[in-house]
């Protein structure tokens, strides 16, 4: 069976699309009654993109299928060019519940087998237009055994991706071993793909056991795991070769193997040999997160109290107790730090999946891609390390598809066959940095200006405006692709917004820089923790909100700032800079007022550099963050809540996802005009 | 919804001049207004947040969502503190706590077609209790009126 159940990806999998899966039944009879919601219809899209995602990865083909279908649909309505009808809606919930049903038998550990075949073929049907040109059946979903000429008339209608990609990895397999392997220049990464503790690696194993298996016709489970670990070509992969060449003088033969024994096998997958790590008496203990999880909450407590005791100081004025408290300050810190580090892991937990899917990607899109791996010990929070895979992976298909060109163009550029991504994270001070640079293509940005004035997202005059910085930004808005075609990977205009909505949500900041012909870097800064965070505690109207001090560039006294006006809108200009002004009342639906405790924050996010007006700065505070209850939670414009030193509570701002919900494009298209126009700006 | 609670006993309290009641087993505490930090964009029925003992707590006032004006808050106002199941939790903001009564529920009938507002998602029953009619929450439901991280 070609996925291992007891793999913590497969895990993350099951939990993240599951809940998406959720998310989608309640989201489509939304939109079914509200079809012009294009909010609504994003989502959807991106719910399926992503499980999609995750199944294509775990090799899912009958999730990967459906989803994919689904996509396509929605991708169509989101052109215009399908209506969303009662009609379309149909196959499509149809779909979700053939989903559900897929998820169920995953989470019983069973291989969810294809969906039937009048699902697809509705779907087909929508996406074609009118649901009367019958598709012909899909045979693969036929529970009897298959004629090999059915399935060759199926692999003609061109919806057969997944055989297609199933025969292709095989074909692989079968090319690293004989072929000496094109990879091995790059010994860390062949070393991560087939040494590494990695669960991927199981997966590629077990398809070799099914398909041997379905080949030979016999039912041994044989324990293969270490025929691949080897670089040297292992007698099972030459047998897997011989069966094929023999065997197969069509690739349909293979494949209809293959696809019988998928259909028929339903029996659980034979444990993966674990190796035997308990050997040596070891100086760790296993806690479960939970507990740790519990540490962390007390300590945040803890340090809500510590807060409590500074706010006290001022008002009880008594040396012992000034000291009393410093020593509670101190250890506060001492046991913050310790705890946090408990929960520290290495990169690596995400690192590693990501040579394989460079490997596959680049054999699919006919590339030649290394991928370097620095400073995988670098360790973050359990957490963050979590949800930083998704954006990462992102970010590394995206690199390897739209960056690195085709070998044949790099040579034809001057630059080696062979284009290299480098993926690599830092600490910095109490942040992490992350950075993914390929040398490949680069953007440019005259093409990028031209395209944002096209999509309709400013007019000409504002584009020429834009720094190179602000045009290489723009492709982290919601629909803005530079690449025309589809493919399967990336390239739906999907995604990068998707990537820093994410990272925004984390309280982390993405940049992006390129070169033409010389490649592109993206960098992520994110927190090393995320449950307690240093702010600038600020009073607007009558509330204290916190904004996270990574970001806050500088602090001006209101009355010392100049304002100009460009365009109706004020703005103001510190070191040589120009800035929007923007003032937190608006933002927080509060009356404008003047006050001599005014202050102006410098604030610089990914794609927007502004001006904050507050009316008063409290000063600056680590703050514990809180759960909110489900009605909050992930609510636009805030990265959460926090409990303050008086005991009340205060919003956690999150100045990007404010602005954008506030003002959208509005204000992108007016946003850094600092680096272009700077010069003749009223200040 | 369908099923029938398993203690017959209510909490009732005034929400504009009407009774309401919730089942005593999914009420927590009711607690005295305190200062609320308000949530600018949160749904209009969403009042704010408060701290009840380091945990923060939604206060959401429903007449909102009934379509109806509340009145200002009295010595009389109160935060019912209700339990959503698994480990959620919603303050709710009442004109008036009254009593705990025992509702029979075979006298239960279905809630009357009402125009305009939204009660009908949040209570599906009415039962009359001593001639006045008693309007019977269940707000598990009011956390699906929002879906925050369909963009995420």
């Amino acid at each position: 069976m070609a996925f291992d159940p007891n793999s913590e990806i497969f895990h993350d999998f099951l939990q993240e699309a599951g809940e998406l899966l959720e998310g989608l039944n309640e989201q489509l009879v939304d939109l079914e009654s509200n079809p012009d919601d294009s909010e609504a219809l994003n989502a959807v899209f991106r719910a399926f993109h992503t499980i999609k995602g995750g199944a294509g990865f775990l090799e899912l083909s009958a999730i990967v299928e459906l989803c994919h279908r689904s996509e396509d649909l929605f991708g169509k309505i989101r052109e215009g060019q399908l209506q969303l009808t009662q009609e379309v809606m149909d196959p499509v919930l149809a779909a979700v519940d053939e989903l559900n049903t897929m998820f169920e038998a995953l989470q019983e550990g069973v291989e969810p087998a294809s969906a039937p075949a009048e699902v697809l073929q509705q779907l087909e049907a929508m996406l074609h237009g009118g649901g009367a040109e019958a598709a012909p059946v899909e045979v693969v979903a036929e529970p009897e055994p298959v004629v090999t000429e059915t399935v060759s008339h199926s692999a003609e209608d061109g919806d057969d991706d997944i055989t297609d990609d199933e025969f292709e990895a095989l074909l692989d397999q079968l090319d690293d071993s004989s072929e000496g392997d094109d990879l091995s220049s790059s010994a860390g990464f062949v070393t991560d793909v087939l040494l590494g503790g990695d669960p991927n690696d199981d997966i590629t194993d077990d398809e070799f056991d099914l398909l041997l298996d379905a080949l030979d016709g016999e039912d041994s489970p044989g324990d293969v795991p270490q025929a691949v670990a080897s670089a040297t070509p292992s007698p099972v992969e030459d047998q897997v070769e011989q069966v094929v060449s023999q065997q197969a003088p069509s690739v349909d033969t293979a494949v209809t193997a293959t696809k019988k024994a998928a259909v028929k096998q339903e029996s659980p997958v034979v444990p993966s040999k674990k190796g035997g790590h308990a050997s040596k008496v070891e100086s760790s203990v296993r806690v479960d997160t939970r507990r740790l999880d519990d540490v962390m909450n007390m300590v945040g407590e803890l340090v809500l109290i510590r807060n409590r005791f500074d706010n006290l100081k001022q008002s009880i004025s008594s040396e012992i107790v000034d000291r009393t408290i410093s020593d509670l300050n101190l250890l506060t810190t001492d046991i913050q730090e310790v705890v946090m580090r408990l929960r520290m892991q290495p990169v690596r937990k995400v690192f590693s999946r990501f040579p394989r899917v460079v490997r596959d990607l680049a054999k699919k899109l006919g590339r030649k891609v290394k991928l370097q791996l620095v400073g995988e010990e670098t360790e973050v929070d359990k957490n963050l390390v979590e949800e930083l895979a998704d954006p990462l992976i992102h970010l590394i298909r995206n690199a390897v598809d739209h960056g690195i060109e085709t070998p044949d163009v790099r040579l034809a550029h001057g630059k080696p066959a062979e284009g290299t991504v480098v993926l690599s994270a830092e600490q910095e001070g109490d942040h992490i940095l992350l950075t993914i640079k390929d040398d490949g293509a680069g953007m440019n940005p005259e093409t990028l200006r031209h395209l944002a004035v096209k999509r309709g997202m400013m007019d000409h005059e504002t584009a020429m405006q834009l720094s190179n910085r602000a045009l290489f930004s723009l492709i982290f808005e919601p629909g803005f692709s530079t690449k025309k075609e589809i493919s399967d990977v990336s390239g739906r205009g999907v995604g990068m917004d998707v990537v820093k909505t994410h990272i925004s949500q984390l309280n982390g900041q993405v940049e992006i820089d390129s070169e033409v012909g010389g490649g592109t870097t993206i960098s992520i800064q994110v927190p090393l923790t995320l449950a307690i965070m240093p702010t600038l505690m600020v009073l607007v109207g009558n509330q204290n909100y916190a904004i996270p001090l990574p970001g806050i560039m500088e602090l001006f006294e209101r009355s010392l700032v100049e304002v100009g006006k460009v365009g109706g809108r004020e703005v103001v200009r510190l070191r040589d800079r120009t800035y929007p002004l923007i003032y937190a009342s608006q933002l927080l639906d509060e009356p404008r007022i003047q006050s001599a405790d005014q202050r102006v924050l410098v604030i610089e996010l990914t794609g927007h550099s502004l001006a904050l007006v507050v009316d008063q700065v409290i000063g600056q505070e680590e703050v514990v963050i809180k759960p909110l209850g489900s009605l909050l939670r992930g609510m636009p414009g805030y990265s959460g809540a926090t409990i303050t030193g008086d005991g009340s509570v205060a919003m956690i701002l999150d100045i990007a996802g404010m602005i954008s919900k506030k003002m959208g494009n509005e204000f992108l298209a007016y946003g850094d005009l600092g680096e272009a126009k700077g010069e003749g700006m009223a200040a | 919804m369908n099923t029938l609670p398993q203690d017959d006993r209510f909490i009732t309290f005034t929400l504009n001049s009407e009774i309401y009641a919730i089942e005593v087993l999914k009420i927590q505490e009711v607690i005295y207004i305190p200062e609320i930090t308000r949530v600018p964009g949160a749904p209009s029925f969403v009042v704010g947040v408060i701290n009840l003992r380091g945990i923060l707590l939604t206060i959401v006032d429903t007449s909102v969502e009934f379509g109806l004006m509340r009145d200002a808050d009295t010595e009389y106002s109160r935060i019912v503190v209700v339990s959503l199941g698994s480990d959620e939790r919603i303050g709710l903001l009442v004109d008036d706590v009254s009593e705990v009564v025992s509702l029979k529920m075979e006298d239960r009938e279905p809630l009357p077609m009402l125009g305009g507002g939204r009660l009908s998602q949040y209570a599906y029953h009415i039962i009359h209790y001593d001639g006045i009619p008693v309007t019977l929450l269940d707000l598990e439901r009011i956390v699906e009126t929002v879906n925050w991280n369909s963009a995420a």
